[in-house]
């Protein structure tokens, strides 16, 4: 097909691929995640620190 | 126009609610094959009857009760009510057959807390239960949680302005993708993703705490089903407490969070759009709440010298308040210290954070990141509008996939819901007074039933009054379907009853 592929076969927007959409999910959750943890451990330390 | 359902309504909302039936039927086959593999006999019986029973009672409903009557939204919504009513009350079958309940209404009560993702438990000696029986409460959170996501993003938003302001106080009409079967389908994509990713991970945290390595993987299954739709049931008495490994803990945390992770938010970040994840006003109040709640919990427990060392009352407080916010209700302590050893600063944070809850179109119950979101950037509208001379045009605006600018309507709504929720609380909290337990246990106990936190005090045990499980299991169905689809259903109800049918 000379203009590319069409209908049903041309990828539409809202595919990703399983595993590769997964990872990408779960590392951005987990690294915010991870932010979360810091920020809350930093803030404890400064709580410990005052009691 | 007056609501005035006839009979061909009702064989609607019987036809779709039997697909639902028969659907949960087949997913018993699941626990069943599992049941004649490990050779437990008493089990596949239980789960042969139930597949029986669903199977037939949902074909029937679809060949007796075929109606080429339209769909309308009315009818999604009392379909949805119906079904979350309907299909515990035959997954409640097998849990009964199994002898670790001591009524059907506990059976009921444990379904209920699984499809709607609660987590509060009825069962006697968890930790002998048979694994397939055990591997079906778990399921259960995984359908019921999937399930309410696709519910909520398909039906209630396809229904745009037709369910008015309720729903439009989530500040989100759109779809996630352009139609409700690619929507649905993402939502699975995005379950089978994480799950495969998810229960790898716990499988290894698992194991190396000890576990030997096909035992390991039947709990990292179960945990991911439990900590991703955010339900709370575990495989054992002493939920995550059980394994004693921080690295299980740490697993499972990222799990939670992406549970409570509204499908928008997901569906931006498997496109490789991180920064909505700090754009985005949910994940900004949910990030807010959590540090704001995590910080008066610290202070509680270092008031109370609950843990002697820093590094545990970090570890046993940001875990509790991420899943009390998540509205997960895993747990890494036994719940009665929260009243005896957490003093009262730390358990108010808890409920607090099962109140809020995580964010909408996600599995997590609660109020909802968006609405308390709203609700405040109103406020400093309203706030910003005092100080601002007369003439002056305020401006607020907030970002949910795009920037937006924040309507009246939208605060208006917002703050409805709140106020339903709060009395859906109180109301829950009344009736535990009523029954003689403190405000603390009974408020603690109400909003994990209602926001489907799913933590315990201890209040809900197999021995609890009757009435306060059926006042639990309704505010639980009430809860999940954030009232609309109740409403729904009850309109109907009230046809019936008035004879208008």
């Amino acid at each position: 097909m000379p203009d590319g592929r069409r209908g049903a076969d041309r990828p539409q927007r809202g595919d990703v691929s399983l595993l590769r959409g997964g990872l990408a999910g779960i590392l951005a959750v987990t690294v915010a995640t991870l932010v979360l943890a810091a920020v809350g451990l930093l803030i404890s330390f400064v709580v410990a620190l005052v009691y | 126009m007056l609501f005035r359902p006839d009979h061909r309504d009702f064989r609607l909302i019987g036809y779709y609610s039997g697909k639902v039936i028969f659907g949960v039927g087949l997913a018993m086959l699941i626990p069943l094959v599992m049941a004649v593999l490990l050779g437990e006999r008493n089990e596949s019986y239980a789960f042969a009857l139930g597949v029986g029973l669903a199977v037939s009672a949902g074909r029937a409903a679809e060949l007796f009760l075929y109606t080429r009557h339209p769909l309308s939204t009315s009818h999604g919504l009392a379909i949805v009510a119906a079904s979350w009513l309907l299909a515990p009350v035959f997954a409640a079958v097998p849990l009964l057959l199994s002898g670790h309940y001591v009524s059907y209404l506990d059976a009921y009560f444990e379904s209920m807390s699984g499809f709607a993702t609660i987590g509060l438990t009825l069962v006697n000696d968890l930790d002998h239960l048979a694994r397939s029986m055990n591997l079906w409460r778990h399921l259960m959170q995984f359908l019921g949680g999937q399930g309410i996501v696709v519910v909520v993003l398909t039906i209630l938003a396809s229904a745009g302005g037709r369910i008015g302001a309720l729903y439009t106080g989530e500040g989100r009409e759109e779809k996630i993708l352009p139609n409700v079967v690619r929507t649905a389908r993402f939502i699975w994509r995005v379950a089978v993703g994480y799950f495969l990713i998810g229960s790898l991970l716990l499988w290894l945290a698992v194991w190396s705490a000890g576990l030997p390595a096909f035992t390991a993987l039947y709990h990292a299954m179960n945990l991911f089903m439990a900590a991703f739709d955010t339900g709370g049931f575990a495989t054992q008495s002493a939920s995550v407490g059980f394994y004693h490994s921080p690295l299980v803990e740490a697993v499972l945390l990222p799990i939670m969070v992406a549970g409570a992770a509204s499908f928008a938010l997901h569906y931006q970040l498997w496109q490789r759009r991180g920064g909505e994840l700090y754009r985005n006003i949910e994940t900004r109040t949910l990030a807010l709440s959590i540090t704001g709640l995590l910080i008066i919990t610290v202070v509680g427990l270092a008031r109370t010298a609950t843990f002697v060392d820093l590094a545990p009352l970090f570890r046993h407080g940001f875990f509790q308040i991420v899943s009390a916010h998540t509205t997960t209700g895993l747990a890494t302590v036994p719940g009665r210290l929260y009243v005896t050893d957490w003093g009262v600063l730390a358990p108010a944070m808890i409920v607090s954070a099962m109140a809020l809850g995580g964010m909408a179109g996600s599995t997590a119950g609660g109020i909802k990141a968006i609405r308390v979101g709203l609700i405040v950037k109103g406020l400093r509208r309203d706030i910003r509008k005092v100080l601002l001379p007369e003439d002056a045009v305020v401006v607020e605006t907030f970002h949910s996939t795009t920037k937006r600018i924040l309507r009246n309507e939208q605060v208006r709504a917002a703050a409805t819901i709140l106020l339903l929720w709060l009395v859906l609380y109180l109301a829950g909290g009344l009736v535990g007074l009523f029954y003689g337990y403190d405000l603390q246990l009974s408020l603690f106990e109400s909003t994990a039933a209602a926001s489907s936190g799913g933590l315990s005090v201890g209040v809900v045990r197999p021995d609890l009054e009757w009435p306060l499980k059926v006042l639990y299991i309704a505010q639980m169905v009430i809860g999940r379907l954030e009232f609309v689809a109740v409403f729904a259903l009850a309109g109907y109800l009230v046809a019936i009853v008035r004879g208008e049918v």
